[in-house]
């Protein structure tokens, strides 16, 4: 597993980056492990984009697309970033603002 | 008191969410089952003793709490290798899920605290004991025809 | 009382008492050989001796839409907060009560432990019937010493009962069931 110093390392740069909301990560079971938000938004994230990507695994699976490595989701507000990491149980979540 | 099809809905909604969710069940802190609603492939099983059990559990779990002065209980997740079971504070009641080992236990939390709230408000008039006509006179009757038989056993 | 969502009245009936009093082996018995009664399966905590831990339960029905929910209680003295958990909500009580004579402390204890998580209620809103169990042992306190020992008087219905056997019990049992009735018919 992904020592806690790299994992802090990774979420440091995230954050710096302009327009970035709020980065999370959750695993697979869909429990937040660490995030810059609010905690019920978090919960939410984690919760929902879980589901989200246990779906998009789904599909990729059934049509013999080989493995999901990104998804991004355009909205109103933003972007939202997701990129799954099933070799360590973990889905890291970058929420940006609209530049 | 309201209508108990309106627990079934809740209930499904739940069962919905997930599909690692198997069984939803809502009993009242006397270990009572009001309501429960299963996936059709989940295995037949007592409900009655699955409530009685949820109950007790959450209410010691919460007895424990209250020794131990660390606030109110909202969740037990009890971890089985081949499955697990939630069960969180519903208002006058508590709210079980059992679920498949493998499942977004973040959900779960998620959609139980929402429909919890829910579920809560709809106990609460479904355990007002508001006397309706014609009633009382109705429970009488079989609390009546229990005492016969009752003589009988 | 409470309803369940198909209207059926349900009515919470604990057996209470002292450790290794017959709690467990008298429901056994009524779930065993009891044949007029409808029941729902036998569902028991118990640790490896069959000491109970938490509780047993088994629902049971005369018939008709009313339902029994019974439970007993863990008697070891650690298991207190399991048996005020189980004590919610009850409708009735049926106190088993041990007749050996090393048992006497243990049977006060004990019913001084449900007056006090009951209070006035016990007795009152809640109806009590009392089993002077094991009556078969040779050394057993008379019937007079017990209710002294209990403080109780003739207003609460007493069985003696061996409950190994069974004798008493489905009176006893037909006793409380009875006084919780009448107590929500006649309230």
């Amino acid at each position: 597993m992904i020592s806690q110093e790299k994992l802090q390392a990774i979420l440091q740069r995230l954050r710096a980056q302009e327009g970035v909301r709020g980065v999370v990560v959750t695993t697979m079971e869909g429990l937040p492990l660490s995030s810059d938000i609010d905690p019920d938004t978090t919960e939410s994230v984690a919760a929902i984009i879980t589901s989200l990507v246990g779906k998009a695994m789904d599909a990729v699976r059934e049509l013999k697309e080989g493995n999901l490595s990104f998804l991004t989701l355009d909205t109103s507000k933003g972007q939202i970033n997701i990129a799954p990491e099933p070799k360590e149980g973990l889905i890291l979540v970058v929420l940006k603002n609209n530049e | 008191m309201s209508e108990p099809k309106v627990f079934d809905k809740i209930l499904t909604e739940i069962i919905r969410q997930d599909k690692g969710v198997k069984k939803c069940i809502l009993v009242d802190k006397t270990g009572l089952t009001i309501a429960n609603v299963s996936k059709l492939s989940a295995f037949v099983v007592d409900t009655d003793s699955i409530g009685a059990i949820a109950s007790a559990v959450f209410c010691a779990s919460e007895e424990q709490g209250k020794n131990l002065q660390i606030g109110e209980l909202e969740i037990v997740t009890s971890e089985f290798s081949g499955g697990k079971i939630f069960a969180s504070a519903c208002g006058k009641g508590v709210l079980c899920v059992v679920s498949e080992a493998e499942v977004n236990i973040g959900m779960i939390r998620l959609v139980m605290k929402k429909q919890g709230v829910q579920l809560a408000e709809e106990l609460d008039k479904f355990l007002a004991v508001e006397p309706m006509p014609g009633k009382d006179e109705l429970d009488e009757e079989d609390l009546k025809s229990a005492l016969e038989e009752l003589e009988r056993v | 009382m409470r309803k369940d969502d198909q209207g059926r009245i349900h009515l919470k009936l604990v057996f209470y008492g002292p450790s290794l009093g017959g709690k467990t082996t008298a429901l056994r018995w009524l779930y065993g050989k009891v044949e007029g009664l409808q029941k729902g399966e036998f569902t028991a905590i118990e640790d490896e001796t069959n000491r109970t831990l938490f509780f047993d339960y088994v629902p049971m029905s005369a018939g008709g839409r009313v339902l029994f929910d019974v439970f007993t209680v863990a008697g070891q003295k650690r298991h207190k907060h399991q048996r005020k958990v189980v004590l919610q909500g009850t409708d009735g009580i049926l106190f088993v009560a041990d007749s050996s004579p090393d048992q006497r402390e243990e049977n006060t204890e004990s019913f001084e432990e449900l007056k006090m998580f009951l209070g006035d209620d016990l007795g009152r809103n809640i109806p009590i019937v009392v089993m002077l169990n094991k009556r078969d042992l040779p050394n057993r306190m008379s019937r007079d010493e017990m209710l002294d020992l209990l403080g109780l008087g003739s207003n609460v219905p007493i069985y003696e009962t061996i409950a190994l056997q069974g004798v008493g019990v489905k009176r006893a049992f037909q006793a409380i069931a009875r006084e919780v009735i009448l107590k929500r018919m006649y309230k």
